[in-house]
């Protein structure tokens, strides 16, 4: 179903590379620079990473749209300013070591791929997990590595984490999460329906452990009027 | 069959499409009428077999074309979709609508008769289903309503080769229908809480079952996790869960549980759990008993009483049952006493009192973040609701209720604004009853039968601060010590209980981003936020900004309107102008016919969501409602067919009677209410049904003395007449919601008592220009 490594597919005659290129540039400037963010490695790796290769074939001509996409068995690959602003909120550097929940077609671990040492993914669905697993490897991310199983537990051989990404909440955030994100470390969870992301909630452990959470609204809204 | 696909407005909306093919089928007579006069026996006998094949083809198309509704907040494309779900829907309808509209045409002296028959057939239809689906599944339901069309080809097979082929369909029917569909499971949105429930690891529905209140869905997978109010520092891990379903939305889980209370601790974090930190064994009532959690969370806490109100008897045999051994006998009668009733009516004939009163988080926030329950009416949270609420609450007694946080809050900002109009209309102290928490995503709301004591706020404090949940108000609260763990953009809570305990509240709903106004019996839309002002954000910014903050169920349910008004133009009034017939006479039979026509389904669709107070159960109502208006109106159009010979002016009595009636009624309800509160569910469906008759049986003979005058006058124009009169019906079925929204039932139904006024006016020039003459 999806389009990964098949360079067969009636799009390839439509679009070519460099058309997906101009694309990308144009979805890095118009949604997501000109929303703020801001971190030019963040931004490099939105140029880098071919999207048109996360999303099903039947939507390639839709993949740089400012919009979420379905991805099948009720996932979606988030819309890329989302993908943007969670990746430039967990504050990633070149040694982090980053954990992954809910893969999907793989989009987000490749982004992260560009710009951590480590990327460990989680994902659910079996298929899902299967697909992005060959998809990450076909296309050279070789620092990600995915596992079909159960996020809430968290993958405790590899922890601690420097930074959790959350992208398919369970009903809460698992406490094992927590306990798996390093001192000084951060989390992030899109909260929403499938095809939107009303909030994000960042998690800061401090250096002595102690947690906050923060609401980042990444979009503009109406604040309260008024005197408060 | 929508409600389970997609969500519970497009149920609704399949009122409003069968009156469309109603509608249209008018403008079609009306256009064809001479040759279907003169094939009225092939069409009497091909039609309903259409209406079967049209049936089966739709679901089929069903199950194999996608629709996801949400997409058409970001691909104008999936409009297409919704347009094609709307005319597939239909045909069925159109068809079978064909043949009772040439009835009218070809039998024109019965036309009383006709209608009679239309109208007792339709409304004995819910009432078979309701009674059926307690026995059979929904495509057996589908498969039996099919039969009945072929059935209804038998009169019009004049010779042996068309009953022999309807004979052979008949037998046909029945093996094809078990190999292929027997056991189907509906096909469901995908991005439904129960879809993407089915995609986890090792996934498998352990139960399923199609009830009056829907379907109830189980499944089993190491990987489903639900507690929405969890602490994120609990150290203790949750027990297997396993998910529970009602048409395809999260009820919640139903946990295991051996019998030792320490596999319980997790309880201890949530912000559910605060009223017991404040109350030692209390006497606890639950309403919404669903998996069973809050019933665990009662014997932790040892509740020296609790009684649990679970409207879905299937839900509850469920837990009795099957899960008995799994959720540690979590329903035993002994240890609780159980009533399968709906909370609202529980509240309102219990004599009990309590010491604590639980509401909880219902549906999933992935859901409730489309705001797909937007147009869904909900009586236990409304003003009136929790005024009973606090009334039966022991001294010092707690209610405790919890909902979602968003940022910005509606939601559980609404809640904290209807809790305190309700305190403030009970005369207590609002200011000193109610305390407020949160986690990162959900609120829990305290209002005492009393004042807090500083004892109980610092308890509450030491709760918060050891579970990382934050304190949202409490008397006597300082900014300071809000919004200090989970931060959101502003403390809104303790800006909101400010403003909404002073005299600047009406000023705050006014500038709140989202309509927070308590929910009232009136307007009982708990989850409707939507405000204008953010749709003109959305359409004059740049991008997409305000997207996430659009209430988009209830964007969907105006493009289905206006899809649906659409199509009433196209195939109802449009064609009458492009056959060049003469305008002459038609403006009273327009405004005469669209009023009756719109005026009757505000007055049906009104009383089916004011009855729900009454039944309290939605799908009590609408069968009692929908089949005593139709079935008396058939009465009353029999009834007509006797009166209109005293005179011209039975139409304007009739009016003045049925306007009557309903000022009765609006006047009557809140003591109908407390009236019917306690007696027994076949009684109250009983005198709700005598209730209707007054109204119902009236209401049904301006319609057809219309067409009979027509008759006389002007017989080609009765075609057109049923099609214009389907036309507004289709727009009161859908109109009926929205107006309500805004306005209230009330209101609909005084605009709906003006239209029957307007329709006594016209009804003398009804059929005034003689165009055969």
């Amino acid at each position: 179903m999806l389009s990964a490594g098949n360079k067969d597919n009636v799009y390839s005659s439509v679009f070519d590379e460099e058309s997906f290129a101009a694309m990308r540039k144009s979805m890095v400037d118009r949604q997501i620079i000109r929303r703020g963010v801001k971190d030019k490695d963040v931004l490099e790796a939105m140029m880098s990473v071919p999207r048109h290769l996360f999303v099903p074939e039947n939507n390639i001509s839709h993949a740089y749209d400012d919009s979420p996409l379905p991805i099948g068995y009720g996932q979606t690959i988030s819309q890329p300013y989302i993908v943007a602003y969670m990746t430039e909120a967990l504050n990633l550097d070149e040694d982090s070591i980053v954990l992954e929940v809910g893969t999907g077609s793989g989009y987000q671990a490749a982004i992260l791929s560009v710009l951590v040492k480590k990327v460990y993914t989680i994902e659910i669905i079996g298929e899902l997990s299967e697909s992005a697993s060959d998809r990450l490897q076909k296309l050279g991310y070789d620092n990600v590595e995915v596992k079909n199983d159960d996020g809430y537990y968290g993958w405790q051989k590899h922890a601690p984490f420097d930074a959790i990404i959350v992208t398919a909440a369970a009903g809460h955030i698992p406490p094992p999460l927590i306990e798996q994100l390093n001192n000084n470390g951060r989390m992030i969870i899109p909260v929403g329906g499938s095809f939107m992301t009303q909030n994000l909630v960042l998690i800061k452990k401090d250096g002595q452990g102690k947690i906050t959470t923060r609401n980042v609204m990444p979009v503009m809204f109406v604040p309260l009027t008024g005197k408060h | 069959m929508f409600s389970i696909q997609y969500w519970y407005h497009f149920a609704y909306l399949i009122i409003s499409v069968a009156l469309l093919g109603f509608g249209t089928s008018g403008t079609f007579i009306f256009i064809f009428r001479k040759t279907l006069k003169n094939k009225t026996s092939t069409i009497f006998y091909v039609f309903p077999l259409l209406v079967f094949s049209s049936i089966w083809i739709n679901v089929y198309l069903g199950r194999v074309i996608t629709f996801n509704p949400l997409m058409i907040i970001w691909q104008a494309s999936e409009i297409l979709n919704l347009i094609y779900v709307i005319l597939a829907m239909f045909v069925p309808f159109f068809l079978g609508a064909v043949c009772i509209g040439l009835g009218f045409l070809v039998f024109p002296g019965n036309v009383h008769k006709i209608y009679f028959s239309n109208l007792l057939g339709s409304g004995l239809g819910p009432l078979l289903t309701l009674l059926t689906v307690l026995h059979l599944s929904l495509y057996e339901i589908i498969f039996i309503v099919s039969l009945m069309s072929i059935v209804a080809s038998f009169p019009a097979a004049e010779n042996r080769l068309r009953k022999s082929v309807l004979l052979i369909i008949l037998i046909a029917a029945l093996p094809l229908y078990l190999i292929f569909l027997h056991d189907t499971p509906v096909e469901m949105n995908p991005f439904k809480d129960l879809s993407r429930a089915e995609s986890l690891k090792e996934a498998k529905k352990e139960f399923q079952k199609f009830g009056p209140l829907g379907l109830v869905t189980v499944i089993d997978s190491p990987a489903y996790h639900y507690l929405p109010d969890l602490s994120l520092n609990c150290p203790y891990t949750l027990p297997e869960q396993k998910g529970l379903f009602l048409d395809g939305n999260t009820v919640g889980a139903i946990n295991r549980f051996s019998g030792k209370p320490e596999e319980l601790r997790f309880m201890e974090y949530r912000t559910n759990s605060l009223a017991y930190q404040l109350l030692t064994n209390p006497e606890v009532l639950i309403i919404g008993g669903g998996g069973g959690t809050e019933i665990l969370g009662a014997k932790y806490y040892r509740a020296k009483n609790v009684s649990v109100v679970e409207m879905n008897g299937d839900i509850m045999r469920l837990m009795q049952d099957r899960y008995r051994l799994f959720s540690g006998n979590v329903y035993n009668p002994d240890e609780c006493q159980i009533f399968i009733e709906d909370g609202r009516g529980y509240l309102q004939r219990t004599k009990e009192r309590f010491d604590l009163i639980q509401l909880s988080v219902s549906e999933s926030m992935d859901s409730a973040s489309s705001g797909v329950y937007s147009l869904n009416e909900n009586y236990l949270l409304t003003r009136e609701a929790l005024r009973t609420c606090i009334n039966r609450l022991n001294s010092g007694g707690l209610i405790s209720i919890s909902q979602w946080i968003k940022d910005p809050p509606r939601e559980s900002m609404k809640l904290l604004a209807m809790v305190i109009d309700a305190l403030e209309a009970e005369k207590k102290d609002a200011s000193g009853s109610i305390i407020m928490i949160r986690s990162w995503q959900t609120a829990t709301l305290l209002i005492k039968n009393g004042i807090f004591s500083p004892g109980e706020i610092e308890k509450t404090k030491t709760f918060c601060k050891d579970r990382l949940f934050d304190l949202c108000y409490y008397s006597g609260i300082t900014r300071d010590e809000t919004n200090v763990v989970n931060r959101m953009s502003e403390s809104y809570f303790f800006v909101a209980a400010k403003k909404l305990l002073s005299k600047e509240k009406e000023q705050f709903y006014q500038e709140y981003p989202f309509d927070i106004r308590p929910a009232t019996d009136n307007k009982p839309f708990f989850s409707h936020f939507f405000k204008t002002g953010i749709l003109k954000k959305y359409l004059s910014s740049e991008g997409r900004i305000v997207i996430p903050f659009m209430d988009w169920g209830y964007i969907l349910v105006w493009i289905s309107f206006l899809i649906l008004v659409l199509f009433s133009i196209i195939f109802i009034l449009v064609p009458l102008r492009l056959m060049g017939q003469s305008s002459r006479g038609t403006l009273p039979v327009f405004v005469y016919f669209g009023s009756l026509g719109l005026a009757y389904m505000f007055l049906e669709i009104s009383f089916l969501q004011q009855f729900i107070r009454y039944l309290y159960d939605p799908v009590f109502s609408a069968t009692v409602v929908i089949s005593s208006f139709l079935v008396y109106s058939g009465i009353g159009s029999l009834i007509g067919d006797k009166i209109r010979q005293a005179g011209p002016r039975h139409i304007s009595i009739l009016i003045i009677f049925i306007v009557v009636m309903g000022g009765i009624y609006i006047a009557a309800d809140p003591f109908l209410q407390r009236a019917l509160s306690g007696l027994s569910l076949w009684i109250r469906m009983l005198i709700c049904s005598l209730l209707i008759a007054p109204l119902a049986v009236p209401m049904g003979i301006p319609f057809p003395s219309g067409l009979s005058k027509l008759r006389r006058a002007q017989e080609d124009l009765i075609p057109w007449a049923w099609g214009v009169n389907g036309f507004f019906s289709v727009i009161g079925a859908s109109g009926t919601v929205l107006i309500a929204i805004g306005f209230g039932f009330k209101v609909v139904i005084l605009f709906a008592l003006t239209l029957y006024i307007l329709s006594g006016i016209t009804y003398a020039l009804v059929g005034s220009t003689n165009l055969n003459s």
